[in-house]
């Protein structure tokens, strides 16, 4: 099957900066695809590059295997957008909001009435409906945001931080819709900072940085391109001679004890905790809890992009 | 001194308001009290001189008598002979008066009198002012009575005789004097004119910079950023206010400045006392839309709102205050409720401060005092309600963050 | 498209602000100038000199002065037009002195008074009033009736010395007692002249041009480098074209519904007659309101300035185009006359001029020919503005980071 997103060889730059830098990107159908990156990565570039609404220099575009440009009213049809700002209309109520921007695509008023009904079901605010806006606190106002890009049943949709300033409750909902969106066929692009959303959702995983693709591939598969395995965390008193044993262990790559605690930090391996809990009663350390914490999306993230700060 | 900065900052980021409120208005004023006569009038009586056009289709010894007539108390304005002409001389106040003098009339006049006949007519038109229309009229109308009485009493007289007998008949004038009346106008109302005038300027100049300014400053979370700063509430309020009050003083100063460079002849006539109480008077009026502006900033208005509110309320006030037209001409209901507004209060010391003489009593001096009171009570009860809203904004904002900040009366 | 129309309407109205200046601020500077007007078109149609004069003594003279005011002053018998004088009538120089004194402050107070004095009238007027500079004719009038009956007096002593003959003859004596009726006022314009109300004229064009507010808000949120609201509509499957004329057409109807109601106000509350037609002033108006929102449009689109500081751009185009429309009183209508008159160029290109003279030319020429001139001007404006916004509208399609 052709796939949905298909960005060949992208080039943008502002003046000298290059924004993106020869960016390549193939989204299949029914993927939720996690976009990442540092800020000034690129990321909003590509996305904004895809969906027309900035020029670019160089590269090929393609969109269910059409050329997407700004006339391809026909493509548009088929995606929704959620931006990271809400984007509606002060004035107008949850509904009129809505029923707008699903008339943007959908011209059947009656057709229309479904979908809208459709929509503040599926983001829950049916009982806010005639509500403006400002009456609603942040939660409801992402609800409304993604309600007003996925009314009209998009096949592709841009997901930008959708979950920004939001309590857990309302992004738990949020990413269960995402998800049920995606069982019933839809393709997700989405983009955040909050790595164990991403973890969580996400079928397949992009990092860039620099406008530059560093890394893509699912969870497990990004995770194995780092050094970084287990991480360990035993309440110990432990003296010198046992964490310099314990240094020396195949696969350990640091130890440390802080604050009464141990920690190693493992490549990936099978026994690692078994192996760590022998030095320990070979050294007649009696150990207390027990923490093992397989590598997180972030430490693939840092080691890939680096610890510094970005603009 | 940060946020005093901070502030005039804002203020002159957004200088498109000065700019067009307080300077542009302010040009505008003097334009008007320019255009307006004040001069003092002269001891001795002058007829008034009225426009008037005269389409002499007829171009005959008695239409020319008519012309000369007319001369010795109007200006003739050309128009040309055409629909057109006729319509704009009359619909645009060019002229007050219109005659056509048909072809023949001069023919057909003679034979009217000599056949005692009615006399032929002309057609004439108004433009605005019936009574000025009718004095032009009356001469026309006069003349040609003079010419029939002549022509009736010698009917052998040549045309050329009788035209210049009307003629002399006509330059002699009755005696007119004026009646001593307690009212007398001066070069000093041109320049009060200018200072009413300026209400509308400095009230929506006032508005809309120190709303904007106060707006922003109110915005939530930027207000809580400056208040758990080291620096005290005190001088937090304190720089705020400076600043608000820095930019009033500049306005006040421009206006003020303006005032004397342009009228220098009423400037000669006020003495200092005077100049400096019409001065006074013109502060302590800014401190008025000081607090309405205060008033929008803790509503959170914008700038839209600002904009709306100062130049509306300026216009609505400035013209209640008599600066378009003078009070005396509005309906006793109109001028009623104007006392119940601030400008009628400084049109009024404005009035009284411009006309001391050059040692006012004490009684002339607390008479100003009194409207400056007057002034000042209006300006307490504003900044009395700006406190409360404020206090109310604060308790009642559930948004929070810099959310809240968007909440605003747009 | 329809969509975008009902939307946009429905946002626009809902932003408070937007009817302040489109619909607020209209109808109370209409309602101000009712007021300020309505004692000036009162003072306009004064037809009468209030006079007062003191009783003549009975002698021939005295009787001759009497029959005299008599006859100007509207006696029975007299013509049907409204006399020239209103006369009061006291016994004594001071009383008269005393009763023009005390009503100087009336709506229409006397111009003075006359006394007969040894045959001949003496005159005493009152002099310049009002601070405002204003002045009247009044005391002009009185002088010059008085004058009147100073050179038939005159002509009679002339007569008595070189034609007594002429003094027997009734039809002389009426022709000196009688004013000569050799006049009839005709009225050349549709409606007649008023002073006041080229300045309704001025008051619909500077309503008309703030109706740009309304382009200036509706074009703001089209475009996507200002707002995430602009880049969604933008990334919309609905055409560019279709979404920026379907606003276009909204902010037209909101402000052509509001010149509408302003017009209402003026034409059945204020009473302010346009010549009896009403539908040419729709049209104008119509057009006005497209004029503005193109305007609106424009001002929106220009890329370097702030948008905060559009409105106050607009503010000042407008109030600078409405002071050379002579909406700012008398001397400014008198400047925007010279100017029409010696660089008819800038009257042209003043869309506030062009809006008020459509009026002029509806209320007082007799041809549509002026008016059509005018609505072409305004059509080809409209078309300058929305060719600028355009222009820059389609490079500031792109979003920018």
């Amino acid at each position: 099957m052709e796939d949905v997103v298909w960005v060949k060889n992208l080039v943008k730059r502002y003046d000298d900066v290059v924004a993106l830098d020869h960016f390549s990107l193939e989204i299949a159908q029914g993927e939720i695809f996690g976009l990442l990156g540092p800020n000034g990565s690129g990321k909003t570039t590509a996305i904004n590059c895809i969906l027309q609404l900035l020029s670019y220099d160089k590269g090929e575009i393609k969109l269910f295997g059409q050329p997407m440009t700004q006339t391809s009213y026909d493509l548009k049809r088929r995606i929704g957008v959620v931006p990271q700002n809400v984007a509606v209309f002060e004035s107008l109520t949850v509904r009129e909001n809505i029923d707008y921007f699903c008339g943007l695509y959908v011209t059947d008023k009656h057709e229309r009435k479904r979908l809208v009904d459709e929509a503040l079901e599926f983001v829950g605010l049916e009982d806010y409906e005639r509500s403006r806006p400002k009456k609603l606190s942040g939660g409801l106002l992402r609800r409304l945001n993604i309600a007003c890009g996925i009314a009209h049943k998009p096949q592709l949709v841009f997901f930008d931080e959708p979950t920004v300033a939001v309590d857990p409750q309302s992004r738990a909902s949020i990413l269960e819709g995402i998800m049920r969106m995606n069982a019933q066929g839809t393709t997700v692009v989405y983009t955040s900072h909050y790595m164990e959303e991403v973890e969580q959702i996400c079928t397949r995983i992009m990092i860039m940085d620099k406008g530059q693709t560093l890394a893509c591939g699912s969870n497990e598969e990004l995770k194995e391109l780092v050094h970084a395995g287990e991480k360990i965390t035993i309440e110990a008193e432990v003296s010198q001679a046992a964490l310099m044993r314990i240094q020396a262990l195949d696969h350990v790559m640091a130890a440390r004890v802080h604050k009464g605690r141990l920690e190693v930090t493992c490549e990936n391996a099978e026994h690692n905790v078994a192996d760590v809990l022998a030095e320990l009663a070979k050294a007649k350390i009696r150990p207390g809890r027990i923490w093992a914490e397989p590598p997180t999306l972030q430490d693939v993230f840092l080691e890939i992009t680096g610890r510094e700060l970005r603009d | 001194m940060q946020v005093f900065k901070c502030a005039l900052n804002v203020i002159f980021r957004n200088k498109i308001f000065p700019l067009v409120y307080i300077v542009g208005l302010s040009f505008m004023g003097l334009f008007m009290a320019w255009s307006f006569d004040f001069g003092s009038q002269s001891s001795e009586f002058e007829l008034a001189r009225a426009d008037y056009a005269v389409v002499d289709r007829d171009q005959s010894q008695l239409s020319h008598g008519i012309i000369d007539a007319l001369n010795l108390s109007g200006e003739r304005v050309e128009v040309a002979d055409d629909i057109r002409a006729f319509q704009d001389a009359v619909a645009k106040g060019e002229i007050d008066y219109l005659l056509i003098i048909p072809h023949g009339y001069q023919a057909s006049f003679e034979k009217a009198v000599q056949e005692q006949a009615a006399l032929p007519m002309m057609d004439m038109a108004f433009s605005f002012n019936s009574l000025e229309g009718r004095f032009v009229n009356e001469q026309v109308e006069n003349y040609l009575g003079i010419m029939q009485s002549l022509m009736l009493a010698y009917p052998d007289a040549s045309l050329d005789k009788l035209t210049t007998d009307a003629q002399e008949i006509l330059s002699d004038r009755v005696s007119v004097s004026f009646i001593e009346s307690t009212s007398k106008v001066s070069a000093i109302d041109q320049l009060t004119f200018y200072l009413q005038w300026s209400t509308y300027s400095l009230f929506a100049g006032i508005v809309v910079c120190v709303g904007m300014l106060c707006s922003t400053f109110s915005r939530v979370d930027v207000r809580r950023r400056n208040l758990v700063s080291p620096l005290s509430y005190l001088s937090y309020n304190a720089q705020l206010a400076l600043s608000c009050l820095m930019f009033v003083l500049i306005a006040w100063a421009w206006t003020f400045m303006l005032a004397v460079v342009a009228f220098p002849a009423a400037i000669e006539q006020m003495g200092a006392i005077a100049l400096v109480w019409c001065a006074l008077s013109v502060l302590v009026f800014c401190l008025i839309p000081l607090a309405v502006g205060y008033l929008l900033g803790q509503m959170g208005a914008a700038d839209i709102m600002c904009n709306a509110v100062g130049n509306i309320v300026g216009l609505v006030l400035s013209f209640l205050g008599g600066a378009w037209i003078s009070l005396e001409l509005l309906a006793p209901e109109i001028r009623a409720f104007a006392q119940w507004l601030p400008c009628y209060w400084y049109n009024d010391a404005c009035s009284q401060a411009a006309h001391f003489g050059a040692n006012p009593s004490s009684q002339e001096l607390f008479a100003v005092a009194q409207d400056w009171a007057v002034m000042l009570l209006f300006t307490l009860a504003l900044f009395g309600v700006s406190l409360l809203i404020g206090r109310l904004r604060t308790q009642t904002m559930q948004a929070g963050g810099n959310a809240a900040a968007t909440v605003v009366v747009r | 498209m329809l969509i975008t129309v009902r939307y946009t309407l429905m946002n626009l109205i809902r932003t408070p602000g937007i009817l302040i200046w489109t619909l607020v601020f209209p109808l109370i500077l209409s309602t101000v100038f009712v007021a300020m007007f309505s004692s000036i078109e009162k003072m306009a149609g004064e037809q009468s000199v209030r006079v007062v004069v003191v009783t003549p003594e009975q002698t021939d003279e005295g009787a001759s002065f009497e029959a005299f005011l008599d006859a100007v002053g509207g006696s029975e018998g007299s013509s049907e037009e409204t006399p020239l004088l209103d006369i009061t009538y006291v016994d004594t120089e001071d009383e008269a002195r005393a009763l023009v004194n005390d009503h100087l402050q009336d709506d229409q107070p006397f111009a003075g008074y006359v006394v007969l004095k040894e045959g001949l009238p003496e005159v005493y007027v009152i002099g310049k009033q009002s601070a405002d500079g204003m002045g009247s004719v009044a005391p002009s009038i009185l002088s010059l009736i008085m004058d009147s009956y100073r050179e038939r007096r005159a002509l009679v002593g002339q007569l008595i010395d070189e034609n007594p003959s002429a003094l027997a003859d009734p039809v002389f004596i009426q022709s000196l007692s009688e004013q000569a009726k050799v006049t009839q006022q005709v009225q050349l314009t549709v409606h007649h002249p008023q002073e006041t109300i080229r300045f309704y004229f001025a008051l619909l064009g500077m309503a008309s041009l703030f109706g740009g507010s309304v382009g200036i808000v509706a074009i703001q949120l089209l475009k996507p480098n200002i707002s995430s609201l602009g880049a969604r509509r933008a990334i919309g499957a609905m055409t560019h074209a279709k979404t920026v004329a379907g606003t276009i057409f909204a902010c037209w109807m909101l402000c052509f519904a509001c010149l509408c109601v302003t017009f209402m106000y003026l034409r059945f509350v204020a009473q302010i007659d346009f010549g009896g037609r009403d539908l040419a002033a729709l049209i104008v108006l119509a057009l006005s309101s497209l004029l503005a929102t193109a305007l609106g449009c424009a001002i929106s689109s220009i890329p370097k300035i702030p948008e905060d500081g559009k409105s106050g751009l607009l503010t000042g185009i407008v109030c600078f185009a409405s002071l050379f429309a002579g909406l700012y009183g008398q001397p400014t209508m008198e400047l925007a006359d010279a100017v029409a008159k010696t660089a008819p160029v800038l009257e042209l290109i003043n869309p506030a001029a062009q809006i008020s003279q459509s009026f002029y030319s509806i209320t007082y020429y007799d041809s549509y020919e002026p008016l059509i001139g005018h609505l072409v001007i305004l059509m080809a404006m409209t078309l300058v503005f929305f060719a600028l916004s355009v222009q820059s509208l389609r490079r500031q399609r792109y979003a920018s980071l």
